[in-house]
C-alpha cells in the first residue's frame, strides 16, 4: 500500500507524543528554514534596491537588532501559519511531527500564534523540557495546551478541514 | 416459482452399449491406423522407396477393410436390435407367473451378487488408475522434453525479424517515463526519510528511558494524547 509505514515500532508510535530527539531535530530544521528565508529576504531586498536605485548589488546589512527583528517576524509568521493550518512547520514535516491541541484536535489560530511567539523568543530552547517531562511536553506545550505528535503521513482532508 | 428439473435420460440398454462400443472401437481403430501411417511416413526407411512404386491398389486395402467392418457392424446392430425387441416381450410374458418368478429368484440373487462384485472391483480399479495416471503423464512428459532439441527450436525463431517489427519509439512514447522516474524517486526519498524518522523515534525512546532512570521514575511515560492529570 502506498504510504504504508513498514517499521512496526514507528507504526505503533503514530499519534503519540514525540520524544526529545525528534522534537529537537524538527526545531533545529525549522530554525534553519527561518534563517534561510531571512537570508533570501535580504537578497531580494538588495536586488530590489539594485533595480530601483541602480547602485551596485550587495546584500543589505541591517545590523544585529534589525536582523533579529527580521528573524523574529519571519519565524513567527512561518510557525504561526504552519501550526494553525496543517500543524506542520517545514522542519517538523521532515521529521514527521504535527502540533495539535492537547486533546488531539487542530490547534486554534490564537494558540498557534502565542506558541510561535514563545518558540521564537526562546530560540526553540523550550524543547529541552521534553527530555524531562513525564508526558513529553515542551515549555510551549505546557503554556499553550498543545502537544507534538508523530504523524508521518498527511491527515485525511476531513480531519484537516475541521 | 421452482424451476422444473429435467427428466434424466434412461440408461442405455445392452444392445445400445454393444453398438456404441463397436462404433467406438472401429473409430479408434481408424484413427490409430491413420496416425500410425502418418508417423511411419515421417520416419525415413530405405526399403520403403523400393516398394513405393509397387503399392497401387494394395494401398487401399486397410481403408477398405475398415469400411467393411463398419458396414458389418451397422447391419449386425440392426439384427441385434430386432431380436432384442422381440425376445424382450416374450421374456416379460414368460416371467410373469409366480412359479416362474420363484424359480428365477436364485438367478436374480446370483446376478445381484456378481453385480456387486463387479461394482467393487470397478471402484478399486478406478482408484488404481487415478493413482497411476499422474505417474504416466509425468513419465511421458519427461520423455517428450528429453527428446526436444531446444537449441534447434530457438535457432528457428526469427529473433531479428521480430525485433525489427517492434516499434520501440511507439512503445517508449506510450510509457510515462517521467512518471515512472518520479514515482521511483519519490518512493526512494520516502524510504530514506522514514529511515531517519525511525532512528529518531528509537533515540526518543532511548533518551526517555535514560532520563527516567536518572530521575528514579518507575512508571513509563504517558505519551497518549487526551485528558490527563497534572504533569508529574
Amino acid at each position: 500500500m502506498k504510504g504504508e509505514i513498514r517499521n512496526e515500532r514507528s507504526r505503533d508510535a503514530q499519534g503519540q507524543r514525540a520524544g526529545f530527539v525528534s522534537q529537537a531535530l524538527g526545531t533545529a530544521a525549522d530554525a534553519i528554514v527561518i534563517f534561510a528565508i531571512d537570508f533570501g529576504a535580504l537578497i531580494v531586498a538588495g536586488f530590489v534596491r539594485f533595480l530601483v536605485n541602480g547602485d551596485d548589488f550587495n546584500v543589505p546589512q541591517p545590523g544585529p537588532g534589525g536582523n533579529a527583528a527580521l528573524v523574529v517576524v519571519i519565524g513567527v509568521l512561518l510557525l504561526w501559519s504552519s501550526w494553525s493550518g496543517s500543524g506542520r512547520a517545514p522542519g517538523m514535516a521532515v521529521m514527521g511531527l504535527r502540533v495539535v491541541r492537547d486533546d488531539g484536535e487542530r490547534l486554534s489560530s490564537r494558540r498557534a500564534f502565542w506558541r510561535a511567539v514563545l518558540a521564537v523568543l526562546t530560540l526553540g530552547l523550550g524543547v529541552i523540557l521534553v527530555a524531562f517531562s513525564k508526558r513529553n511536553r515542551s515549555l510551549y506545550d505546557m503554556v499553550c495546551g498543545s502537544s507534538v505528535v508523530y504523524s508521518w503521513r498527511a491527515l485525511p482532508e476531513s480531519r484537516q478541514n475541521q | 416459482m421452482p424451476r422444473p428439473t429435467p427428466v434424466p435420460a434412461p440408461p442405455p440398454g445392452v444392445t445400445d452399449v454393444l453398438r456404441r462400443s463397436a462404433r467406438l472401437g472401429l473409430g479408434a481403430l481408424g484413427l490409430v491406423s491413420r496416425a500410425a501411417g502418418s508417423v511411419f511416413a515421417r520416419v525415413p526407411d530405405g526399403s520403403a522407396a523400393e516398394h513405393a512404386e509397387a503399392a497401387g491398389p494394395l494401398a487401399l486395402l486397410p481403408g477398405a477393410v475398415l469400411g467393411l467392418a463398419i458396414e458389418a457392424e451397422r447391419r449386425a446392430a440392426t439384427v441385434v436390435d430386432a431380436v432384442a425387441e422381440r425376445t424382450a416381450g416374450v421374456g416379460r410374458r414368460a416371467a410373469q407367473p409366480a412359479i416362474v418368478q420363484r424359480a428365477l429368484r436364485p438367478v436374480e440373487d446370483a446376478l445381484w451378487h456378481w453385480n456387486e462384485v463387479a461394482r467393487r472391483e470397478q471402484t478399486r480399479n478406478q482408484a488404481q488408475a487415478a493413482a497411476l495416471i499422474p505417474v504416466i503423464v509425468q513419465q511421458v512428459t519427461e520423455n517428450v522434453i528429453a527428446q526436444i532439441d531446444f537449441v534447434r527450436v530457438i535457432e528457428q525463431i526469427p529473433v531479428d525479424d521480430i525485433a525489427g517489427a517492434i516499434d520501440v519509439e511507439a512503445i517508449v512514447q506510450r510509457i510515462d517515463l517521467g512518471g515512472v522516474i518520479r514515482e521511483s524517486t519519490m518512493g526512494l526519498t520516502m524510504e530514506t526519510v522514514d529511515a531517519v524518522r525511525s532512528q529518531s523515534i528509537a533515540l526518543d525512546h532511548f533518551t526517555g528511558r535514560v532520563v527516567d532512570r536518572l530521575l528514579f521514575r518507575k512508571q513509563p511515560r504517558d505519551v497518549e494524547i487526551g485528558p490527563h492529570e497534572h504533569e508529574g
